[in-house]
């Protein structure tokens, strides 16, 4: 937060209801929190920055779903996030050049479905930005998230690999680990508020 | 083209179809049960702040839980694995005035919708009460009070985030705010 707490007043000596005697008043951070989350009349909510991981699989529909309608109301500028696992032969130290030309392919036509889900899904009011990343989903999620900075994450559970033993797929699980910042996560079939 | 829709949900798919419009132009959101599981550390605290910022974002309310842990009683004379499972009830009637204490002094009555004590495994009663209550989305922090640090996510926010019913909301000690 964008406090500093060596600023702020550790303790205030307040005169109590009974004479001769005074009640310290202890300034303990989550009653700062809560006071700034209360002095404000207008929205408290200072969401500017969402991040959507997408792998457009349905379940990752999902959490742009839920991201349209916040979106719409914070004011706040959406995300969409795909990462692009390299393949990588275990073998072979140097990226071989045939394996390059596939990775870039393969960003580049993700670049493209997600400027398409962006068109066809995102309403233009809302400001949307697609991004294609390489590398492990989790940890790229992580570092878009620190460098955009996003202010929250919305992430479905599962996406195209859907194991559904699993109650949360691995990304999601490593992305609410690991994140920098609140995740919202939204399974397949739930109780919904969108 | 302009079309009336009702507010029924619409399946994941619907993104693409006729509906798409409503959905594109920001869908309307209904939030209007918020679970908080509280163990009174200030993890929990925060996911309270959180969950105030919330209400009064949409109007909903808020519904703080505390779970106490069953003692267990190990049978005598090593008699098996039989165990009696008690509620502490002196636990639980502290844990009730300290629940609503603080929903008092941080939620106010506006936006508290009540305060529950249960009993059993804290995960599990979590995510029975969200399904009780028909919760919108639950609000938990990443960890308690056992706050051990070298794990990123406590081992019961990890189960409510499996297996909740709703949305989850995970919040965590030293983060990028927006409230």
């Amino acid at each position: 937060m964008a406090t500093d707490f060596k600023k702020e007043k550790v303790m205030k000596i307040k005169p109590a209801t009974k004479p001769g005697s005074v009640t310290f008043e202890l300034n303990r951070r989550d009653d700062r929190l809560m006071a700034r989350a209360a002095e404000n009349g207008a929205s408290p909510f200072k969401l500017k920055q969402i991040l959507v991981p997408v792998d457009f699989s349905e379940p990752s529909q999902k959490a742009l779903q839920y991201a349209l309608p916040l979106a719409k109301k914070f004011g706040a500028k959406i995300t969409l996030l795909h990462v692009v696992e390299p393949m990588l032969y275990p073998e072979s130290v140097v990226v071989p050049p045939e394996m390059e030309e596939m990775n870039l392919h393969l960003m580049k036509d993700s670049r493209e479905r997600l400027e398409s889900l962006c068109q066809t899904t995102v309403n233009p009011a809302i400001a949307s930005k697609p991004r294609v990343r390489l590398g492990k989903p989790w940890q790229e999620i992580v570092n878009a998230a620190r460098s955009i900075p996003a202010d929250l994450i919305i992430v479905a559970t599962h996406g195209y690999t859907g194991l559904k033993h699993f109650f949360i797929g691995s990304t999601a699980e490593r992305v609410v680990r690991h994140a920098p910042c609140p995740v919202l996560t939204v399974r397949e079939r739930e109780h919904d508020f969108v | 083209m302009k079309a009336r829709f009702s507010k029924s949900r619409l399946p994941a798919t619907a993104l693409a179809g006729p509906n798409s419009s409503r959905l594109r132009n920001g869908a309307a959101m209904h939030l209007a049960k918020i679970l908080v599981p509280v163990d009174f550390s200030s993890e929990s605290t925060k996911a309270i702040a959180y969950a105030v910022a919330f209400a009064r974002e949409f109007g909903a309310t808020i519904t703080l839980l505390h779970v106490v842990e069953p003692i267990l009683w190990p049978a005598d004379y090593g008699y098996g694995p039989v165990t009696m499972q008690l509620p502490d009830q002196a636990m639980m009637r502290k844990a009730k005035a300290r629940l609503n204490k603080m929903g008092a002094r941080l939620i106010g009555h506006k936006f508290l919708a009540e305060t529950q004590v249960l009993n059993g495994k804290a995960d599990f009663e979590i995510t029975e009460a969200a399904k009780a209550l028909g919760s919108d989305l639950i609000i938990i922090g990443t960890h308690g009070r056992t706050g051990l640090d070298h794990t990123l996510l406590g081992s019961t926010a990890e189960k409510v985030v499996r297996h909740a019913p709703c949305p989850v909301f995970v919040v965590r000690r030293k983060e990028h705010e927006f409230v």
